[in-house]
């Protein structure tokens, strides 16, 4: 019943968020990412690491999962809530947990 | 920065090697260990960085996962402290530092002086240092305003000094005499009389009353514009008179050149002599005995700066280098070409104020010495300033002509 009630919320809020075209960070706490060429991505908010490779790396971002194809990858810096990858990134792709 | 202060802090490079190694990653993170430049080397191994600190920490999250982490290289400072802790040098030499910078700082390390012009640094230096103030004077032991009495007494060309004490070094700020130019003042009443004897071309008499006419000729200290002035109605002033005279004037520039001159070559002979001083205390660095006197010298010398302070250290490098000595004649050609020289250099002085009209040349050799004498006609400006002076009369004498002009008026 609870739960009933919290996705509720959740789907009115969502409604709320896309009419006033307000951020869709506001309400919620979703992943940010930020990418400065193709050289670096800043990922926060992300929960961890699920595969990491010189040229994959897949990243836990709670309802979905991202992944960085590239070259030369490099975990420049790790912590719990944010990670930094550095080297050529080719391709970041949105895998949706909920389709899957 | 950041960089910077992992070093300080002292970080460590450590390998994970297994198959869980991205969940041990995250569950590291997530307890509050950072972890920086993670690389994936080959096949499931992974090379990672820690601060020195938290490598302890990681042996409690290992025993979870089947991975086995080894410690590959460590950096930064506490390692380095670590290694040379043993040694009693590395303690001793900073407090020894320390002890060594405190004790000198009771002494004079340098001599600043600031606001002379005619004097010379060293000129005002060296009447300090004989009056005590010196590099590696003991600093309690100067009675500064003594001390600046002194100095003034010993230099007369100074109007005021004062000697302030900055730290460690002496500070010597100055203020030299400066003699006011001859000018009457514009309330004084004076005429204009020529300075130089010439033939007057222009008069611009300003104010008062021009005594001369373009193509007079004056001798030196004739009057050239009166401050005595008097009207139509027999009323006179007497005004401070001023204004531009120009005149053609001639002067004479004598200059002599000897055939028989003497040229000194460097020669590919050189000698480098090196000292250093500290505290005042010159110590040699080379062992050259003294040079003779057909070498000539040139002294270098590089003041111990850090920081724009200047240090009690100064090296002095005395470059000797041998001169050949060369017996030249010279012609009079080459004699007239040098002669012409020296005089070119002395016109640009002598004529600064003045525009040469025509030179005459005169040419003479007598024992060996070739003499040039030439005379210059110029137009210049002769106006000089000369102060009226007013004598007081006698007042017995006025009392005598008082009385008679009244016995004159009773008659």
């Amino acid at each position: 019943m609870k739960k009933f009630k919290k996705l509720k919320i959740s789907q009115k809020l969502k409604k709320i968020v896309k009419n006033t075209q307000v951020s869709p960070g506001l309400f919620s706490n979703p992943c940010h990412i930020e990418v400065n060429s193709n050289e670096e991505a800043i990922i926060e908010g992300c929960k961890g690491v699920l595969d990491y490779d010189k040229n994959l790396i897949r990243v836990d971002a709670g309802k979905m999962r991202l992944l960085f194809a590239g070259k030369e990858l490099l975990l420049k810096c790790l912590t719990s809530d944010s990670l930094i990858i550095h080297g050529k990134i080719l391709s970041v792709e949105f895998q949706d947990l909920k389709s899957s | 920065m950041l960089s910077i202060l992992r070093y300080i802090l002292g970080f460590a490079v450590f390998s994970i090697d297994g198959k869980n190694a991205e969940r041990f990653l995250n569950l590291t993170v997530r307890s509050g260990i950072n972890i920086w430049k993670i690389e994936k080397k080959t096949g499931k191994l992974f090379l990672a960085k820690i601060t020195a600190t938290n490598f302890k920490n990681l042996r409690n999250i290992t025993k979870k996962f089947k991975v086995k982490i080894k410690l590959k290289s460590k950096h930064g400072f506490p390692f380095i402290f670590n290694k040379y802790k043993k040694r009693l040098g590395f303690l001793v030499g900073p407090i020894c530092f320390v002890l060594i910078i405190y004790l000198l700082s009771f002494f004079i390390w340098n001599i600043n002086v600031v606001g002379n012009k005619k004097l010379t640094e060293d000129e005002i230096i060296k009447a300090t240092e004989e009056l005590g103030l010196r590099v590696g004077t003991f600093k309690n032991s100067l009675d500064t305003e003594l001390l600046e009495k002194n100095i003034m007494l010993k230099l007369a060309d100074l109007s005021w000094l004062a000697v302030n004490l900055q730290g460690s070094s002496a500070k010597i700020e100055v203020k030299e005499k400066e003699e006011p130019p001859e000018i009457v003042p514009n309330e004084h009443p004076c005429n204009i009389i020529s300075k130089k004897p010439g033939q007057i071309t222009q008069i611009q008499a300003h104010t008062g009353k021009a005594e001369v006419k373009n193509g007079d000729s004056v001798a030196k200290g004739d009057l050239l514009i009166n401050g005595f002035d008097q009207d139509n109605y027999g009323k006179s002033t007497i005004n401070h008179a001023t204004g531009k005279v120009f005149a053609i004037t001639k002067r004479l520039l004598k200059e002599k050149v000897c055939f028989n001159q003497i040229l000194y070559h460097n020669t590919k002979k050189v000698i480098n002599r090196r000292s250093v001083e500290f505290f005042g205390l010159k110590i040699p660095l080379t062992i050259v005995p003294k040079p003779d006197e057909n070498y000539k010298k040139e002294l270098t010398v590089n003041k111990v700066r850090f920081n724009n302070l200047c240090l009690p250290i100064v090296f002095h490098k005395e470059k000797c280098i041998k001169q050949k000595k060369e017996k030249i004649m010279l012609n009079i050609e080459q004699a007239r070409e040098k002669a012409q020289e020296n005089l070119k250099r002395r016109e640009e002085f002598e004529f600064k104020n003045a525009k040469i009209l025509s030179t005459n040349i005169k040419e003479r050799i007598e024992n060996g010495i070739y003499y040039q004498d030439v005379e210059y006609t110029c137009e210049e400006d002769i106006a000089e300033e000369s102060e009226i002076t007013f004598e007081k009369r006698p007042e017995t004498q006025s009392k005598e002509s008082n009385n008679k002009k009244n016995k004159s008026l009773e008659t």
